[in-house]
C-alpha cells in the first residue's frame, strides 16, 4: 500500500467516529498544553534571569585581583604572592589574547591618602584609575560628566560621598536624604566645594605626626561627577571616591618617602575587558592558567542557571503525568476501534491487505490523535502563555510604580513547540503499538463469521 | 507432486479436526480434489457439512490438520499470514454471503480497495474500478454508499470488487445466501459469465442447488467428505 493511501485510510477511520476522535484528541491537547506550558515557565523565567542579568552586570569583563590579596579564593595554593601586577603586567594582559579590549588597572589608596574639606576627612575607600576608562567599564553618572576633565585636579564620588566626611573627633558632616534616597542639604557639598587631596602623615612613637600639615605637597581637587550606585561595576561604588592613577603615583611616591620605605607598586586589582561575551571563558582561563585570580559575572548566572534546569524538568514532569493519561486514552481508544472494526480487518485480509500495512494504518491513526492534539495543544499553549505574560507584566507594572521591567512568565521557543509536537505524535505512536499488534493478528476468518 | 497441466486447484488428504471438549469431530475427512484452470467448481452441501472450511481452507483462511492444498505452483498449506496475504492479493478474488462492504466508503472506493492493497495510484485504481461497475451494471450508483443500494446490487459491487485486480481464482462463499432467486439468478449469470469470457477458476460454496446449475463441476459434500463429484 502507498504511505498517503495509509495515512487517508487513518484520517477517514478517524474521521468516521468524530465523537470520540474528539474525545480523545482533547485528552492529547490537555496532555501537550500541560508539558509544553510547564516548560515555558521555566524557560521563561530562565529567560527573564538572564535578561535582568545580562541588564544589570557586565558579561565582557573579568575582573582580576592582585595575587597575594586578601580576597577569598576557592584555592589558597593558587594565591601566588610573587606574581607582579603592575604596569607591566598590564601590557602582557594586552599581549595575552587578541580577544582583550582592554586593561584597566586600579588600586585602592586607603591609608595612603586622604581627601579633606575644611575641617572633614573622607572615610571611604579612594581608588585609583585611569579616570578617561571609567565609562567604559561601566562606571555611570549621577550628575556631572566624564568628559574634558583635568586628570591632576578630578575627583568622582560615589552618590552616599557626602555622607562618609568626618572631623577630626568622628563626628559626621551632617546630611539629609530626601524622599528618593539621595543626600541633599549636606555640610559638604560634593559638586561645588573644591577638595584637598593629600598624603597622610605617619606618626612617630609617641603619636604626634612626624611632619606638620603645611610641608605637605597637596592637591586641590574638584568633583567632576557623582557616581551611581552598581554593584556589578563595583561593590563599594556608592561610598569610595575616585582620581586619576598618574595624581595617585606621585602621592604614593611622597607617602613612601615620608615613611622611609619602600615598596613594589602593585596594583589592587585590574579589570580585563573582552571584544566579546562568548569569549570571556576562554580568556578567563587563560589569565587562571597564569596563576591569577579572577572573576566575572556570569559564575553567578551559570549558578543560576542550573538551579533552573532543575526546576524545569521537575515542571516538565509534572506536565508529563497529564500527557501519560492521555497516552492511555489513545489506547483505549485504539483497542476499542481494533474491536468494532474486527470484521473489516477480516475483509481487509482476505482481500489482500497485508500485515504491515494493517498494522501502519492503526499506527497513523494512533499518530495522527498525537499530531492533531499536538498541534492544537501548542496552539492553546501559545495562547495562554501570550495571556500569562500580559496579565504578568500589568501585575509587575502595578507593583513597580512605573518603573519598566521586562517580564516574561512564559516562553515557547521554537524548539520546545517541534519537541512538543514531536513528543505527543510519539506518545500516540506508543499507545497505538499494541493495538495494532492486536489488528495484525485479527483472524481473516473473522470475515466469514456472521455476527 | 506430479500435476497435470491444466489441473490449478489441488487437495491430497485434506483433513480438519475440531476438538469440541473431549470429542474430535471432523470437519473434513480426507478429502481429495482436483479443479482444472477454467473450470467453475460448485461445493454443494448442507449447513455443517463441512463446505465452508473446505473453502476457508482453499483460500488460505484456516489451516488444515493434515493434508495438502495446492493452487498452481503455491503450497498453501505452508504458507505464512504474510506470505497468505500476498498471495491473496496477486492471485484471488473473493465474494463472500454478506457482501462484506466497507459502509464508509462509496461503491467504487469498495471496488477500488484491492488495487489500493496493491499500492496503484488513485486515478488509475478509480478508473479501473469504474469499469468494472459497468461490467456489473452499476456505473450509476458508483458514489452511493453500500446502505443506500439493494443486497443484490451490494453483492454486484461484492463481485466487481472480487474481479478488479484480475485474480487468478475466485472463491465465493454463499454468494447469493441472502439474495431473492430472481436476484440469484441475475447475480450468477453475471458472475459466471465473467468468469468464463476470462478464463478464471472460481470455487463456489452454496447449499443451494438451484445455484450449482451454474457450475461445470459440482462436488456433493456430506459430514466431511466428497459424497460425488458431477461433472
Amino acid at each position: 500500500m502507498k504511505k498517503s493511501d495509509i495515512f487517508l485510510m487513518a484520517l477517514k477511520n478517524l474521521k468516521d467516529r468524530m465523537t470520540r476522535t474528539k474525545l480523545t484528541v482533547t485528552g492529547v491537547v490537555i496532555g501537550t498544553c500541560a508539558i509544553v506550558i510547564m516548560m515555558s515557565i521555566g524557560i521563561g523565567i530562565d529567560k527573564m534571569m538572564t535578561r535582568q542579568y545580562e541588564q544589570n552586570s557586565n558579561l565582557q569583563k573579568i575582573t582580576v585581583y592582585a595575587p597575594g590579596g586578601d580576597y577569598y579564593f576557592e584555592d589558597e595554593e593558587k594565591n601566588n604572592s610573587d606574581l607582579p601586577f603592575d604596569d607591566s603586567t598590564v601590557e602582557n594582559f594586552k599581549k595575552l589574547s587578541p580577544h582583550i579590549k582592554t586593561v584597566v588597572p586600579s588600586i585602592s589608596l586607603q591609608g595612603s591618602v586622604k581627601i579633606t574639606r575644611g575641617r572633614y576627612t573622607f572615610s571611604g575607600d579612594i581608588i585609583a584609575t585611569d579616570l578617561s576608562t571609567m565609562e567604559g567599564v561601566g562606571y555611570e553618572l549621577k550628575s556631572g560628566s566624564f568628559s574634558g576633565i583635568d586628570k591632576a585636579s578630578t575627583v568622582f564620588f560615589g552618590s552616599q560621598g557626602a555622607a562618609n566626611f568626618y572631623d577630626n573627633q568622628g563626628n559626621p558632616a551632617r546630611y539629609k536624604y530626601d524622599s528618593k534616597g539621595d543626600i541633599v542639604q549636606s555640610d559638604v557639598n560634593l559638586m561645588n566645594d573644591s577638595f584637598t587631596l593629600s598624603p597622610c602623615i605617619p606618626e612617630n612613637d609617641n603619636g604626634t605626626p612626624i611632619i606638620s600639615e603645611s610641608e605637605l605637597r597637596k592637591s586641590r581637587l574638584k568633583t567632576a561627577g557623582i557616581l551611581k550606585e552598581n554593584y556589578s561595576v563595583d561593590g563599594s561604588s556608592g561610598y569610595s571616591a575616585y582620581i586619576d592613577i598618574s595624581l595617585a603615583k606621585q602621592l604614593l611616591e611622597q607617602y613612601q618617602k615620608l615613611n622611609k620605605k619602600h615598596e613594589e607598586f602593585k596594583y589592587s586589582k585590574m579589570i580585563v575587558l573582552v571584544d566579546n561575551m562568548k569569549n570571556l571563558q576562554t580568556v578567563k582561563k587563560t589569565l587562571e592558567d597564569y596563576g591569577y585570580n579572577c572573576y566575572s559575572d556570569d559564575e553567578d548566572l551559570e549558578y543560576a542557571k542550573k538551579q533552573m534546569l532543575v526546576v524545569q524538568l521537575v515542571l516538565g514532569a509534572i506536565g508529563a503525568i497529564s500527557m501519560f493519561v492521555a497516552a492511555f486514552g489513545i489506547s483505549n481508544t485504539m483497542v476499542m476501534s481494533v474491536y468494532e472494526r474486527t470484521k473489516e480487518i477480516g475483509v481487509m485480509k482476505v482481500l489482500g491487505c497485508e500485515l504491515k500495512d494493517i498494522k501502519a494504518i492503526f499506527l497513523y491513526e494512533a499518530g495522527c490523535i498525537g499530531l492533531i492534539g499536538g498541534a492544537i495543544g501548542l496552539a492553546v499553549s501559545y495562547i495562554i502563555s501570550l495571556i500569562a505574560n500580559i496579565v504578568a507584566r500589568q501585575v509587575v507594572l502595578s507593583q513597580s510604580g512605573g518603573e519598566d521591567f521586562y517580564v516574561c512568565v512564559s516562553s515557547i521557543p521554537i524548539w520546545l513547540a517541534a519537541a512538543g509536537i514531536a513528543f505527543s505524535v510519539l506518545i500516540g505512536i506508543i499507545a497505538g503499538l499494541s493495538p495494532a499488534k492486536r489488528a495484525v493478528k485479527t483472524s481473516a476468518l473473522s470475515a466469514i463469521h456472521n455476527e | 507432486m506430479l500435476m497435470s497441466n491444466s489441473i490449478l486447484i489441488q487437495t491430497k488428504n485434506l483433513k480438519k479436526i475440531y476438538r469440541v471438549g473431549k470429542e474430535r469431530v471432523y470437519a473434513l475427512n480426507d478429502v481429495s480434489l482436483d479443479i482444472e484452470k477454467g473450470k467453475i467448481c460448485c461445493v454443494l452441501g448442507t449447513s455443517g457439512s463441512g463446505k465452508s472450511t473446505l473453502l476457508n481452507m482453499l483460500a488460505g483462511l484456516e489451516k488444515p490438520t493434515s493434508g495438502i492444498v495446492q493452487i498452481g505452483k503455491h503450497r498453501i498449506d505452508k504458507m505464512s499470514e504474510q506470505e497468505l496475504a500476498k498471495f491473496r492479493q496477486l492471485h484471488t478474488g473473493f465474494v463472500f454471503q454478506s457482501y462484506n462492504l466497507i459502509h464508509s466508503m462509496t461503491a467504487v472506493e469498495n471496488v477500488a480497495l484491492p488495487l489500493m492493497f496493491k499500492g496503484i495510484s488513485k486515478n488509475e485504481r478509480l478508473e479501473r474500478a469504474h469499469e468494472m461497475l459497468k461490467l456489473v451494471g452499476l456505473e450509476d450508483r458508483a458514489n452511493h454508499r453500500p446502505n443506500e443500494m439493494s443486497g443484490g446490487q451490494q453483492q454486484r459491487v461484492g463481485i466487481a470488487r472480487a474481479l478488479v485486480s484480475a485474480p487468478k481464482v475466485i472463491f465465493a462463499d454463499e454468494p447469493t445466501g441472502n439474495l431473492d432467486s430472481k436476484t440469484t439468478n441475475e447475480v450468477m449469470s453475471l458472475i459466471t459469465e465473467t468468469v468464463h469470457k476470462n478464463n478464471q477458476t472460481m470455487v463456489l460454496v452454496t447449499h443451494d442447488s438451484s445455484v450449482a446449475e451454474y457450475a461445470d463441476i459440482i462436488v456433493r459434500i456430506t459430514d466431511g467428505a466428497i459424497e460425488e463429484i458431477i461433472a
